[in-house]
């Protein structure tokens, strides 16, 4: 027939993927070059580069009307000394006492002779002082919590840092919860994500790099290494993706994440994401490079590979014989949350002769009457667990409990008594939603979720054979991923044996003496202590 | 047609392909128990057990323990219904034809071979049995001389389903020899196997309508099947090996101690039991000069006294003593089977396997003739039995006895006694 044609097959499907890319990059290009071209940028830039004027009361009126209407901008004119001192600063990103303190108070007492900046920056006793000859440096200065003094005809500003911005102080681990082991969180401000990197890594080698991203938010995007562990060609090529980023704002490091990440497609996470600041630092050993965004209480680590997912920062809090069983667990579980369903579904609807014979009797008696085959009923009961789930998350914390209290037990007991679903498909759903939760990354767990209805209508159009057949095409695509240049799979495909200490088991802290050689180092040596001797009776 | 929408055809048909096979579990007749009887005309009558789902107790139904089918089901927890045609496959093919639902038969584990069945040959059910590919090779197959559905109709209780408690009783009987695994797998190798003689469980309904194992029925090509019974089956065990956890009873055996040869005659009649922990079986053939084929066939067996019939001590002198008597007990029994398969040119002992393993040039020779060789055969039977100690030996009399003189304890490895011991 000429409509399917195996020669040109191979080629054909090349050219449908290439026409959806090539598509997309088109697309993106060309509102990129919009964008570039547009007149905003453009504006944008002019007024950035504008050098401040001569006078003051121009200075001021200048500020006003680029900023107006703000009501939270502030601006102060002082007379000292003969000339006009404006003081501009937002309210609520300053911390007025260190205001008062550190710039109302010295200009008051301040001389004739401290009449320009120069003289008047001896004076003043704020933390940090730089200087500002453009509107655009004035601004940044200003949305960045300093206050702005300008002199009177001297065209240039000081910018002082009292700045206080609003935000919460360190707290507990919501989202990665362990019982032992430290227990701080990671904040939405990047000084103080870098302070509790800091506390942990107390030298100079670790570096910070702060880019700017956002054309509107100016938002401080850092990238973290360890100098002399990090691979520089790893560092670099983060550092290259930040820097082609073009974009209006950064509101979360997901939104970097998204532009930075290898294969945007894929339903796997190739970058890993935790608020734990002491995760970060042992991964910064590791040789792994983190990116932080201001406002964002999550670090980004890349490379990834798949088994960084199936490791619980309590896995290195316990010991390490303990370890093995729970991430075996763990293991298991990832494989049960996706194919669960899907193994009842086809072994109920095409090879019942797999199942016990007590247990095809206790199923058959439970399917008697139910009007649904077992794949919709399977499709209806894991739609209606998410929908759970996911009123759970979005409801406040006491009444997301109350939710699945009452959806797990009352709609699940009632729908058993309707006869919409039978008991079995309940403990299924039911298990495959406890194997998802003791994943302890929380994107392998939305990757389950969404897998799991695949393979399920996968096992209700094929059976067996179909769940065969999207495990193959599973493992290929999973083999096919890299992050930032590391196999996905590694160090299972392609296998390294001296890697294998931190995966399925987690070898005691005196054998891992190495760092992963998958990262590949510049310092592969990570601790040189010899194993516990055995004590000595006293003579 | 352009290309996407050829590649979304080709995917739907693939996700197509399914539903041919697709089947719903509650629209399933699960088939646990086939009984197949010949007719007296010729025909094959076939009664299969189904099971009540809803009714069965595993599933939470009502029928409890009471089980036992009838024609009109109601709430019982499995129900029987019955073809008759030309051949055993045409039977089953009938049930299409009588019952709603699919006849499920994946997980049948019982089939029932009447006498007449079996004395016309059931090598056409082997052959239907394992090539049907709907069969599982595990199913337990069983011969009764009455009626194969009044067999699937008794009591099992506390069993629910009838099929699974006649399964039992027999798998009970096989954790303690292995000549009663009856499973399709192991009938149809000894049916392939030289001796051809394949070992079916032989079941009947007692007067309470309960089933009860009552031995093994031998089917030997192109003759009539021989029923041994229980008796007779203890002497196949020995001969077969090997045997686990099997009792013994026998008379108390008198020592040679004259002094309390009296005594001991008094109390003659009392009971002896020995639990043999385990037995091995080897066969030796061996071609005589004169063309008559020899088996040497020797039996070694570690025991232990569960019972001594009498008070005397339990000594050194004693264990050989009840050493000797298991023994000859043993030896007497496998004698007594042996004699009555030569008689009936049965070879239910399998002998022929490893007469071809040893010489299988001399096989080739004599299979043609092979009941008649096993019946001139010269079998030499001997069997070693070590009496140990339970190890629970808390006040009784071995307490008294030195060390040295205690027999070996019960232990891996430890069948015989230490030479030079007693």
């Amino acid at each position: 027939m000429r409509w399917f044609s195996f020669r040109s097959r191979r080629n054909r499907r090349t050219a449908s993927f290439d026409a959806v890319w090539s598509g997309l990059r088109n697309l993106h290009q060309a509102r990129y070059r919009t964008a570039r071209a547009g007149t905003a940028p453009a504006q944008a830039e002019a007024w950035q580069e504008a050098p401040l004027p001569r006078r003051s009361r121009a200075f001021h009126q200048a500020l006003s009307e680029l900023w107006q209407p703000s009501h939270d901008l502030r601006l102060r004119t002082l007379h000292i000394g003969g000339r006009d001192i404006v003081v501009a600063w937002l309210n609520g990103l300053t911390d007025n006492e260190r205001l008062q303190a550190g710039v109302f108070d010295p200009l008051t007492h301040a001389d004739a002779y401290a009449s320009s900046p120069e003289a008047l920056a001896q004076r003043l006793t704020a933390t940090s002082i730089t200087y500002a000859r453009t509107m655009g440096e004035c601004s940044t200065a200003l949305v960045g919590g300093r206050a702005v003094v300008y002199v009177d005809r001297s065209g240039m500003a000081l910018c002082l840092d009292v700045n206080r911005p609003p935000g919460r102080s360190v707290d507990r681990a919501e989202n990665e919860p362990t019982v032992q082991g430290p227990q701080e969180a990671m904040v939405e401000s990047l000084d103080l994500n870098v302070a509790l990197l800091r506390k942990r890594l107390r030298t100079p080698r670790l570096k910070v790099e702060t880019h700017e991203l956002g054309t509107y938010s100016r938002t401080q995007v850092a990238i973290l290494y360890i100098e002399g562990v990090a691979k520089p060609a790893l560092v670099e090529e983060v550092r290259q993706r930040l820097q082609r980023i073009r974009t209006d704002i950064i509101t979360d490091i997901n939104h970097v994440r998204e532009h930075i990440t290898d294969a945007p497609f894929t339903l796997f996470p190739t970058t890993e994401e935790t608020e734990r600041p002491e995760r970060v630092a042992g991964n910064l050993m590791q040789g792994r490079v983190a990116v932080i965004a201001d406002g964002s209480p999550t670090a980004l680590l890349v490379p990834v590979t798949f088994f960084n997912f199936l490791l619980s920062p309590e896995d290195y809090y316990t010991q390490f014989t303990l370890a093995l069983p729970l991430r075996l667990i763990r293991h298991t579980m990832f494989w049960a949350a996706i194919l669960l369903p899907a193994l009842y579904v086809a072994v109920l609807s095409y090879n019942q002769d797999l199942i016990p014979t007590p247990l095809l009797i206790s199923v058959a008696a439970q399917h008697a009457g139910i009007p649904f085959p077992t794949v919709a009923e399977a499709l209806i009961m894991m739609f209606s667990f998410e929908a759970l789930r996911e009123a759970g998350t979005r409801l406040p914390r006491a009444v997301g409990q109350s939710v699945s209290i009452v959806g797990t037990l009352i709609i699940g007991d009632a729908a058993v008594r309707a006869g919409l679903v039978s008991p079995g498909m309940i403990i299924v759903i039911a298990a495959t939603g406890v194997a998802s939760f003791t994943l302890p990354g929380l994107g392998l767990v939305q990757t389950t979720r969404l897998l799991q209805f695949t393979f399920v209508l996968l096992a209700g159009f094929l059976g067996l054979y179909g769940i065969i057949l999207g495990l193959m095409f599973l493992l290929g695509h999973l083999v096919s991923i890299r992050s930032f240049g590391v196999p996905y799979t590694s160090p299972i495909a392609p296998f390294i044996w001296q890697d294998m200490k931190d995966v399925i088991i987690r070898a005691p802290w005196w054998v891992m003496r190495e760092r992963p050689r998958q990262y590949e180092t510049l310092d592969p040596v990570r601790s040189p202590s010899p194993p516990p001797a055995k004590t000595k009776e006293p003579r | 047609m352009r290309p996407r929408w050829r590649w979304g055809l080709l995917g739907l048909m693939l996700m197509l392909a399914g539903c041919a096979d697709y089947t719903e579990v509650n629209d399933l007749n699960i088939v646990i128990g086939l009984g197949v009887d010949e007719t007296a005309q010729g025909q094959v009558h076939v009664t299969a057990e189904i099971v009540n789902p809803t009714s069965s107790p595993s599933a939470g139904g009502a029928a409890g323990g009471n089980s036992g089918g009838n024609q009109s089901g109601g709430s019982q927890a499995f129900l029987l219904r019955q073809t008759t045609a030309p051949t055993l496959e045409d039977a089953i093919a009938a049930f299409d034809q009588n019952l709603p639902h699919r006849l499920y038969l994946s997980h049948n584990t019982l089939v029932v071979f009447n006498h007449r069945c079996a004395e016309s040959g059931i090598d056409r059910a082997f052959d239907y049995l394992e090539r049907y590919r709907a069969f599982r090779r595990n199913q337990m197959m069983v011969i009764t001389q009455g009626s194969s559905a009044r067999l699937l109709q008794s009591r099992t209780d506390p069993e629910p389903l009838n099929a699974f408690g006649i399964r039992e009783l027999v798998e009970q009987a096989a954790q303690k020899s292995a000549v009663f695994r009856t499973e399709q797998l192991y009938v149809v190798k000894q049916h392939l196997s030289p001796a051809r003689t394949p070992l079916l469980a032989w079941m009947e309904v007692d007067a309470e309508n309960r089933p009860v194992l009552r031995g093994l029925a031998a089917l030997p090509p192109g003759r009539p099947p021989l029923y041994l019974p229980m008796a007779t089956v203890r002497g196949l065990m020995w001969l077969s090996g090997p045997t686990y956890n099997t009792l013994l009873t026998m008379p108390t055996p008198v020592g040679k101690d004259k002094a309390k040869n009296n005594a001991a005659r008094a109390q003659a009649e009392t009971i002896t039991a020995l639990r043999l922990l385990s037995t091995q079986t080897d066969i030796r053939a061996e071609v005589l000069r004169d063309g008559r084929l020899r088996f040497t066939i020797s039996l070694h067996g570690t025991a232990e006294v569960e019972r001594l019939g009498d008070s005397q001590p339990l000594d050194a002198k004693m264990y050989v003593t009840l050493s000797q008597a298991g023994a000859r007990q043993i030896e007497r029994e496998m004698r007594q089977t042996m004699a009555l398969l030569q008689a009936r040119h049965t070879d239910a002992a399998q002998l022929a396997t490893a007469f071809y393993r040893q010489h299988p040039a001399v096989w080739r020779r004599w299979q043609a003739a092979w009941p008649e060789v096993f019946a001139r055969a010269q079998v030499i039977i001997h069997a070693d039995l070590a009496v140990v100690r339970s190890g629970l030996t808390i006040h009784t009399e071995e307490l008294w006895q030195k060390e040295g003189q205690k027999p070996p304890r019960a232990a891996r490895g430890t069948a015989a006694p230490p030479p030079g011991l007693f």
